[in-house]
Parts: C-alpha cells; sequence; structure tokens
C-alpha cells in the first residue's frame, strides 16, 4: 500500500514535466515577406543579379541587411537575383527606395527608384507557439489603389533603372513563391 | 528408502502439519462492508486558486460502491485559468464532468477500507476563450518588433469530450474521512474548436497541444456516507 502510494506521488509529480516546447518550428509559415526576382529586361526569362541594391523603407535610417556578414556598407547591399522585404504589419502601405550601385563613389552610377506597395492585410491564427502571423494581398481591384506605384506615379512601369514590373502572386501566404518580378 | 528422500518426505509433513495448525488457529470472523457514497473535494484545485493568481478551479468528487470491488465515480468542476505564453494571452473558463466507474484492486483486511483503484471516466467540458492580447509572429524586424495587440475577442459555445484513464488511491484517516490521490491520463474524443482561435485550454482537461493528449491529478479529502452495510462470513479452511 505504501509502496504504491509512494509511486503514484511520484507519476503526479513527474507527470508535468511531459511538457512540448512551446517553440515555433522554423519551418511554419508564419507572416510572409515580399519575395521579389530580378530579371534582364532584353531577356526577359533571364534571372539578372542586381548590382549592390540598398533598399530603405521611409521612415527607416538604415537598408534592409541582406548580407549580415558584410561591414556597414556592404551588409545593405544586395547582389542577388532575389530577395525579400518585409511589410508593415500596422498598416495597408509601405514605400520602400530601391537604390542601385548604391556605395558607387559616382553620384551619376547612383540610380533609385520609389516603390510604394498597397496591400490588405489578414490577421490568422496559427498554432500556440506562434500565435498569430499577418498575411498581405496586394490589391488586385480596380477600385483599389494600384498593387504597386512607381515613383509616385500609378500609371508608371519604368523607372530610373527599373524597367518593367509585374505582379505574380497577389497572394503573400509563404517565402516560397515568388511575388513580384522586376525587369532591369 | 534413501535418507535424502526419507528426509524431504518429513520435511513435507512438517510443512502440511504446521500450515494445518496455522489454519486452525484463525478464528471464524464476520467482514463487515459498509456502501454509500463518498462525497470531497479536491484540494489541489483548491489550494492551487490561492497561490496562482491567474488561476480559480473547484472540484468537488464522489463515488458510490455498487459492488464489492466497483464504484461509481464522478468529478463536478469549474476552472477559471489565464495562460500568459510567448505569443499569446487569453482565459478560459468553464464547468465540467466526469463520469464512470473505479475499480479496487486493494483486497482489505478485515475491516479497513482502503481503496486502490484504477477506473475509466468519460468527460465532457462547455467553455469559453477570451483572448486578452497577442503578438504577430515576425521572423523579419527590419521594421521594428512587433506590439502586443490587445484583443478581449470572447469565444463563446466552445465544447469538448474526453475519455479518461485514471489511478489513485483512496485512505481512510479517521472515521469516515479519506485523502486520497488519482492522476490522470486524458484522450481527446471530439474538441469544438473557435474560428481564428484554438482551444487550447479544456477545464477539466488541462492544457492541450498540437496532440490529443492531456494529464491531470488531485488530491481528495472526503466524508463517507454509509448506507447500508453487508456482513460476510470469512470462510476457514479446514
Amino acid at each position: 500500500m505504501k509502496k504504491i502510494f509512494a509511486l503514484l506521488l511520484l507519476l503526479a509529480f513527474t507527470l508535468p514535466g511531459c511538457e512540448k516546447d512551446d517553440i515555433c518550428d522554423a519551418d511554419t509559415n508564419t507572416t510572409p515577406r515580399l519575395v521579389i526576382e530580378f530579371y534582364d529586361y532584353s531577356d526577359p526569362d533571364l534571372l539578372k543579379s542586381v548590382t549592390n541594391l540598398k533598399v530603405i523603407a521611409d521612415g527607416q535610417e538604415n537598408g534592409i541587411v541582406f548580407n549580415e556578414a558584410g561591414n556597414d556598407v556592404t551588409r545593405y547591399l544586395a547582389n542577388a537575383n532575389k530577395i525579400t522585404v518585409p511589410f508593415d504589419t500596422s498598416a495597408d502601405a509601405i514605400t520602400y527606395q530601391f537604390i542601385l550601385n548604391a556605395n558607387s563613389g559616382d553620384p551619376g552610377q547612383i540610380y533609385t527608384d520609389t516603390l510604394q506597395f498597397n496591400y490588405a492585410r489578414q490577421t490568422i491564427y496559427i498554432s500556440r507557439a506562434c500565435g498569430y502571423s499577418v498575411l498581405f494581398n496586394l490589391n488586385s481591384d480596380n477600385s483599389l489603389p494600384n498593387p504597386f506605384v512607381l515613383n509616385n506615379d500609378p500609371d508608371a512601369l519604368q523607372g530610373t533603372w527599373i524597367q518593367n514590373i509585374t505582379v505574380e502572386n497577389y497572394n503573400l501566404i509563404s517565402e516560397n513563391e515568388t511575388h513580384l518580378k522586376i525587369y532591369w | 528408502m534413501r535418507p535424502t528422500l526419507r528426509f524431504i518426505g518429513s520435511l513435507c509433513l512438517m510443512l502440511c502439519a504446521w500450515n494445518a495448525s496455522a489454519q486452525e488457529q484463525v478464528p471464524d470472523s464476520i467482514k463487515t462492508s459498509r456502501y454509500g457514497l463518498r462525497v470531497g473535494i479536491d484540494l489541489f484545485k483548491l489550494s492551487r486558486s490561492f497561490y496562482e493568481k491567474d488561476y480559480k478551479g473547484l472540484e468537488i468528487v464522489g463515488d458510490y460502491r455498487v459492488a464489492k470491488n466497483y464504484y461509481l465515480a464522478a468529478e463536478i468542476g469549474n476552472e477559471n485559468k489565464t495562460v500568459d505564453d510567448v505569443q499569446l494571452n487569453f482565459t478560459t473558463k468553464g464547468t465540467y464532468i466526469k463520469a464512470g466507474f473505479n475499480y479496487n484492486a486493494y483486497e482489505n483486511w478485515l475491516d479497513m477500507e482502503n481503496v486502490i483503484y484504477v477506473g475509466l471516466r468519460y468527460g465532457v467540458s462547455s467553455f469559453s476563450q477570451t483572448l486578452n492580447s497577442y503578438t504577430i509572429y515576425n521572423r523579419d524586424h527590419y521594421l521594428g518588433n512587433e506590439p502586443e495587440v490587445a484583443s478581449g475577442e470572447k469565444f463563446n459555445g466552445l465544447s469538448a469530450q474526453w475519455a479518461e484513464f485514471v489511478a489513485g488511491v483512496n485512505a481512510k484517516v479517521y472515521n469516515n474521512i479519506y485523502v486520497g490521490f488519482s492522476v490522470r491520463i486524458n484522450k481527446l474524443i471530439s474538441n469544438k474548436k473557435p474560428a481564428g482561435f484554438d482551444n487550447l485550454y479544456i477545464p477539466g482537461f488541462h492544457r492541450t497541444y498540437d496532440g490529443d493528449f492531456g494529464v491531470g491529478l488531485n488530491y481528495t479529502v472526503s466524508y463517507f456516507i454509509p448506507i447500508y452495510k453487508t456482513k460476510q462470513k470469512i470462510a476457514v479452511k479446514k
């Protein structure tokens, strides 16, 4: 009797220890960023890496960090054919400056285009550990502002270095797909 | 006869004789079995209500002996629990009832009335959840850390049902007063979840994760109300 009592007591105190960790799995799709791919304007099927592209959101001091290992200058520069930029989870629009050759010593080589993204937000429940995430839908309805506005001109598709932009995916659900293509 | 065989033979005889005499020494005795209702309260939930700021709970337990080793058993309770997780803060309020039986696996000596049991329950819980606040999960911190968003959204009319395996003891400490405790392993059978949230805590079932299993325990003090007695003459083998 006493032995069984002790055993049950032990069991009672060890059971609450068998809990799963409350950690949001890194593979879980949470709040997605906009995935942009860069293509060659003269050969639209060809991916073309940008050169020293700096991307800064309006109101931010520094650019998006594309290169964690870089120094104070190079960490903000992208030299890839694919980048991700975050959307604001507390507003329906965000404006970024896309600065090509941002570290050039010659101001004539620095090209800046401003892109404003307009979208709708949707808060969805994921799980206990991850909580809620926000999904974004780029505006696709004509009655709403354009999904993107280049250099404050709603009709523009061409900027100083950007030659064309297409929306591949209006719904931002995961970062495993390309949402926007920029041709240059 | 060889000496060893003779020795074994005499040993057997001796043992039989000792055994027989031992049985003869036991007097005829009357074993009284009391049947009745045992009602108690879970001290674990009650004490947690005092020392845990985010918890209020009460559980009344009861069992009724229906056969020599079988008891109908039930627990009725109410819980109000606020969980503060990294991403979420919510409050669950609700009532539950669990009903089933216990099987006493303990053979009492004479008029002892202890119970070491295993049992099964079917649990039903009806509850509501309030999402107090949440933080958007965002791996990107370029635009700053996500603020905590106050919500207050209430999800009503939620329910869950589960099966529960129980193992526990009830020991008589004084007259009709019993103390006991039990551990429980629960398996969800049905779970009516709200849209836009999840049943992260179910009263009576306890906290849930992605799986269907839960665990629980209680420490009880009970009072036994005797209703009738049976007398059984213990047979003595001659």
